[in-house]
């Protein structure tokens, strides 16, 4: 009888102790995202129809304070878009152009909106910035994914609030490290962009992907982003960059 | 074990000892017959169209051709006209528009064109403007225009701007062609004003003509630099009208090409009118040739091989006349031939001369053998006449087996490649052995006994019976090898992939598909689409606002932009009404606020290149390129010339620093400008509620249906449809708004789907139908499967090949899978026959003897196949290509598989492979 009882709390146990903590595979997959503050140099590659569009070299401050996320990206090349910036504060997001030294805010300006001419859209920043599944409830669908022969747990992640920017996300971690290998954004029933991270480097103990790509399958266009650089809890994060009058002294 | 087939093949014998003997009997019945299907031939419809094949049952291309049926502008062919780039593309563009518009608008072709139409009705606009543009606007328009001054008009502009566009790439992306044009005439109104401001007078028809555009817009469809434009021309048929889309379209293109080179303009037809044309021309040009070709190879090659000139008569007319048979059965029972049909009448040519081989061999064979003629003419129907027949029967039962499909272009093939094996076996067992017998009564009437060049005729090859020696052998060897090839290249089958493009399949350099690439480009519009139809003003209109909302759609097409709804109505009568009573109490003055007017430039510089940046910054390369030219910058942003907006404002300060002394030219130009824009709004006074029968009739024509019950909207998508990664996202986003979404990209899915289903259950029936056939013939289970067998490992082999070449499947060359299994059995069945026929330990003459007929059979099949390769449309190509490595698989298992395991099976294990219950 003992046996027989030791057999069968060995078989009710044995699920749970395989059972995946989808969650603590999000926070670890998170983690690259949801760092204090950050300042990185990068390329910004758009393509469209298998040509590149753009090439632009940029500079980028996040601040996470509390469940706030301040950003500001400042464009250093090529010529013409020298010192154009966008800074998103409050959920609001201001231009400043390079061209006028003018600082215009958006106007309400729609989360799914392309943000500054990429395939990455205001949701997708901040969303970025505050973590991928923040505002999602994860489920996982497949322990023993293959995402390009790399062996992954396919997590779906559904939204929580009412109006999401996504239907749904569906994301691949790695089961090797826990990191993002490639997020899928589905809306209206079809999947319109996948997001692709790759070249993790572990820089101050953070794995981070040097290359994220996002390809817009409705629009045949893809964004990298190439980091060069990346600083987590740099002295150049400050409040004081994340406000109009930053923008407005930027020469 | 010989005995009954004996009494079937003496039968057999005697049929053709009395055709011999009766030759001119047999030729005057078969010129009879001729003759009566030459009446089926004379009246047989070429509907050689994708459109014409694709699935009627499906409710996707029912609806889709009530659509081309009941909607006048749904058969539209687009003339896409450009102009060599230069300052002026726009103004030749549009000229040739407007000549080629007139030209085709003439009575004497009046037959084939119901309207044209080359730029919008801007009369409509020009009426119920208002009553099109949101109450918001309104009040905007109501400011832009408020006291009809030029500084509060650029005051509100930058207003507007800033608060429209400011950041907003995504907006602005949207409205690009429209923003544009706008600047453009921006552009034009800055010069003119310069021009006023230096103290020369602008006439009067140029600022009215500023002022519409900039409103309104020049009606034209102009792509992004303003060096293409297009045109629709409403033709009297539609796709379904096979004679006039075959005759008219090229006449139409001619009549345009013609004119355009007069212009100084090149013009092309596109659209999906023009693409059926083009289909049914590259079909019947590919046609044509690999008929040719197929003749011309088959007749030397049998020429050559049986050592006769007089072949070509005894095979190449009884071939024929089996064809036209074939066409004449068609017609009477389908009175049609589609794309498929058609190409299986050159299949029919390598078809049916095998029959005329297997009996030309045994034929020649007996005569060498020292047999008088009408004893070889006997022998070699007794001999092969029954294998001949067994074959013939049990292709023909596998082809009509396809009737079982659910689509018609299946059954279709069914019933005329049925037909057609009969028809060619009846015309051979009727007119070989009479034209034999006819050759024959000249030769002996020349006083030759016996032809010369029978006395030389060898069909007879080494390598054959060398082979049928080692078959003999080593016949594990050889069952075990070709099994082994077999296995591998099933194992790859299952990566097959099917054709999701039908653009693919057409013909490569067509203007008609390449402009569809172009015109993504060139006016981010996909000349195909997804359309769905209501009767519900509602329901479209609900339809429109989530279409439109699909990242995948670009906009949704309908009368609805042009349809206010009573909310909208309103909102927008009160605005219309307020701003009217504003413009009625103003009137355009001469007395100009030089200063503030300088600083609404100013500052309209700031909003120019900011915009510019936006659009360079958003990949929008012409808008980016038209605001550079109005600020003066090069593509790079640099400062490169001066322009309007950088001397209007030095040019204004110095006038107010003037003391009011202003330029009378600038004064009367804010009059004229004031009361254009004073006299276009005041005319937009209708508050009517729009019903559809009060749009233009180009607008009616396109949306509402002739009958005015129903409306349609045309889901235009983001890219190119046709890119099969795209279209799934665009059909599955669509799904989730409507099921009744349809056009040619869900119709050529279904068309895939349909004929992958139909592919598998025609086989399967077929099989079905040959391993009975075969099961009654030769009574033995044993030998049915081993006879079958060559034909399963060759069609897994072709899946396999296919799969490892990147060969995919569409539905035109799955037209190979039932032919494969209607005709690859035959090579086994008649080695089955002649092992049978010739005994055990005769497997070496087995295969020297029949194998040389197969060999020779599969390789005339191969050459009918293989012809279509050179056809310019690339689904013909690609089927010929199929066709000929199945027919070449089905050789390769049948003589080198199937002998092996018959030896294996009856000579080795001593298996029992007679028919039960004989001896």
């Amino acid at each position: 009888m003992k046996r027989l009882t030791g057999i069968l709390l060995v078989l009710m146990i044995a699920p749970a102790a395989f059972t995946v903590d989808v969650d603590a595979i999000l926070t670890e997959a998170d983690q690259a995202f949801t760092q204090g503050s950050i300042y990185s140099t990068s390329d910004m590659i758009v393509s469209s129809n298998g040509r590149v569009r753009q090439t632009m070299s940029m500079e980028s401050y996040s601040l996470v304070t509390g469940d706030d996320t301040q950003s500001l990206m400042i464009f250093t090349e090529p010529r013409r878009m020298r010192g154009t910036a966008y800074l998103t504060v409050d959920g609001e997001i201001w231009v400043r152009f390079g061209s006028t030294g003018r600082v215009r805010k958006l106007r309400a300006a729609s989360m799914r909106d392309s943000a500054a001419g990429s395939d990455f859209s205001y949701a997708d920043m901040g969303e970025g910035s505050a973590g991928v599944s923040a505002n999602y409830n994860a489920r996982l669908i497949e322990e023993n994914e293959r995402y390009v022969g790399t062996p992954c747990y396919q997590v779906e992640l559904l939204p929580t609030s009412d109006d999401p920017p996504y239907e749904k996300l569906v994301a691949c971690i790695a089961h090797s490290d826990n990191q993002y290998r490639a997020i899928g954004y589905y809306e209206d029933g079809a999947l319109t962009k996948t997001m692709t991270l790759s070249d993790y480097r572990t820089v101050d103990g953070v794995d981070y992907p040097y290359l994220v790509r996002m390809q817009n399958h409705a629009a045949n266009s893809q964004t990298d982003i190439v980091t060069h650089q990346i600083f987590f809890e740099d002295p150049r994060v400050n409040e004081g960059v994340f406000t109009v009058e930053y923008l407005e002294a930027m020469e | 074990m010989s005995e009954k087939k004996f009494d079937k093949g003496r039968l057999l014998g005697s049929w053709g000892a009395w055709a011999a003997h009766h030759w001119r009997l047999c030729i005057i019945i078969a010129a009879g017959i001729t003759a009566i299907m030459g009446v089926g031939v004379a009246t047989v419809r070429m509907e050689f169209s994708f459109y014409s094949i694709m699935p009627e049952n499906s409710v996707q291309v029912q609806d889709m051709k009530t659509i081309v049926e009941t909607f006048p502008a749904a058969s539209s062919i687009i003339v896409v006209v450009e102009a060599p780039q230069g300052p002026d593309s726009r103004q030749r563009v549009t000229s040739a528009v407007d000549a080629l518009a007139e030209e085709l608008g003439r009575p004497e072709y009046s037959n084939m064109v119901d309207a044209v139409q080359g730029r919008m009705d801007m009369e409509y606009f020009r009426q119920y403007g208002l009553m099109l543009t949101e109450a918001e606007e309104i009040r905007r328009l109501g400011d832009l225009s408020g006291g009809l001054e030029l500084a509060s008009f650029f005051g509100s502009l930058n207003d507007d701007l800033e608060r429209e566009y400011s950041g907003d790439e995504g907006n602005l992306a949207a409205d690009e062609q429209l923003v544009t044009q706008q600047f453009e005439s921006l552009a034009q109104l800055l010069r003119l004003l310069e021009q006023a401001a230096s103290g020369t007078p602008v006439a009067s028809e140029a600022v009215a003509t500023v002022t519409d555009e900039f409103f309104l817009g020049s009606g034209y469809l102009l792509n992004r630099d303003g060096t293409m434009a297009l045109l629709f021309i409403q033709p009297t048929f539609t796709i379904n009208d096979f004679g006039p889309l075959m005759n008219w379209v090229p006449l139409m293109d001619e009549i345009i090409h013609d004119r355009a080179a007069e212009l100084g303009v090149s013009a092309e037809l596109t659209g999906f009118t023009v693409v059926g044309k083009d289909e049914g021309e590259t079909a019947e040009q590919g046609l044509g040739v690999s008929s040719a070709i197929a003749l011309v190879l088959i007749l030397t090659l049998m020429v050559l091989t049986f050592r006769m000139f007089s072949v070509p008569l005894i095979t190449g007319v009884p071939l024929l006349i089996g064809v036209v048979w074939t066409i004449g059965v068609s017609s009477f029972i389908l009175h049609r031939l589609n794309i498929m049909t058609a190409m299986y009448m050159v299949a029919l040519l390598g078809l049916g001369i095998d029959y005329a081989i297997h009996l030309l061999t045994t034929f020649t064979q007996e005569r060498a053998a020292g047999a008088e003629f009408a004893d070889a003419v006997e022998l070699s129907f007794r001999k092969s006449g029954w294998g001949i027949l067994m074959g013939a029967l049990t292709t023909a039962v596998a082809f009509f087996a396809l009737l079982i499909a659910e689509s018609d272009v299946v059954r279709e093939l069914g019933i005329v490649a049925g037909a057609g094996i009969l028809c060619e076996l009846a015309a051979m067992f009727l007119l070989v052995p009479a034209f034999l017998a006819w050759r024959n009564h000249r030769n002996q009437r020349r006083g030759r006994e016996s032809s010369r060049l029978f006395n030389r005729v060898s069909i007879d090859s080494t390598l054959l019976p060398r082979l049928g020696q080692s078959i003999t052998r080593r016949p594990l060897v050889f069952a075990g090898v070709a099994l082994a090839i077999g296995v591998i290249l099933i194992t790859q089958a299952p990566r097959v992939e099917v054709e999701g493009n039908i653009m693919n399949m057409e013909a490569k350099g067509l203007a008609s598909i390449e402009l569809q690439d172009r015109m993504v480009e060139e006016f981010d519009m996909a000349p195909d689409y997804l359309s769905v139809t209501t009767t519900s003003l509602e329901e479209l209109r609900r339809l429109s606002d989530e279409i439109d909302g699909l990242a995948s759609v670009k906009t949704a097409d309908s009368i609805i932009p042009y349809l206010p709804s009573e909310s909208e109505i309103a909102q927008r009568i009160p605005a219309i009404e307020s701003l009217h009573e504003r413009l009625n109490q103003t009137d355009a003055g001469t007395d100009v606020d030089a200063a503030r007017l300088a600083d609404e430039i100013d500052r309209l510089w700031f909003n120019v290149v900011e915009l510019a940046d936006l659009a360079y910054l958003s990949g929008m390369e012409n808008l980016a390129a038209t605001l550079g030219a109005v600020a003066g910058m090069d593509s790079d942003g640099i400062k490169i010339e001066e322009t309007a907006l950088d001397t209007l404002p030095g040019l204004l300060y110095d006038l107010s620093e003037a003391n009011g002394d202003t330029p009378v030219s600038l004064g009367q130009f804010q009059l004229e400008w004031g009361g254009a824009l004073k006299s276009l709004l005041l005319g937009m006074q209708t508050t009517d509620v729009i019903t559809p029968d009060m749009l233009p009739q180009q607008l009616q024509d396109a949306y509402v249906s002739e009958d005015g019950s129903r409306y349609l909207l045309n889901a235009i998508p983001t890219q190119n449809p046709w890119n099969p990664d795209f279209r799934a996202i665009y059909a599955a986003q669509l799904a989730t708004v409507t099921d009744r979404a349809t056009g040619m990209l869900l119709a050529s899915d279904q068309m895939v789907q349909i004929a992958e289903v139909d592919g598998v259950r025609a086989a399967i029936a077929a099989l079905i139908v040959i391993f009975v056939l075969l099961f009654i013939d030769f009574r033995n289970l044993k030998l049915t499967v081993m006879t079958l067998l060559p034909l399963i490992l060759s069609l897994g082999s072709l899946l396999g090949l296919m799969a490892i070449f990147g060969i995919k499947f569409d539905f035109i060359n799955i037209i190979a899978v039932p032919l494969l299994i209607g005709m690859g059995v035959d090579d086994a069945v008649h080695i089955t026959h002649r092992y049978l026929y010739e005994g055990k330990g005769a497997m070496a003459t087995v295969v020297a003897k029949t194998g040389t007929a197969v060999m020779l059979t599969s390789l005339t099949t191969m050459i009918a196949f293989a012809s279509f390769i050179p056809s310019i449309m690339r689904a013909m190509r690609s089927t010929g290509i199929v066709l000929s490595i199945a027919m070449a698989l089905a050789f390769f298992f049948s003589v080198l598989f199937h002998p092996a395991m018959l030896v294996l099976v009856h000579e080795k294990l001593k298996l029992k492979i007679a028919p039960w219950g004989s001896k």
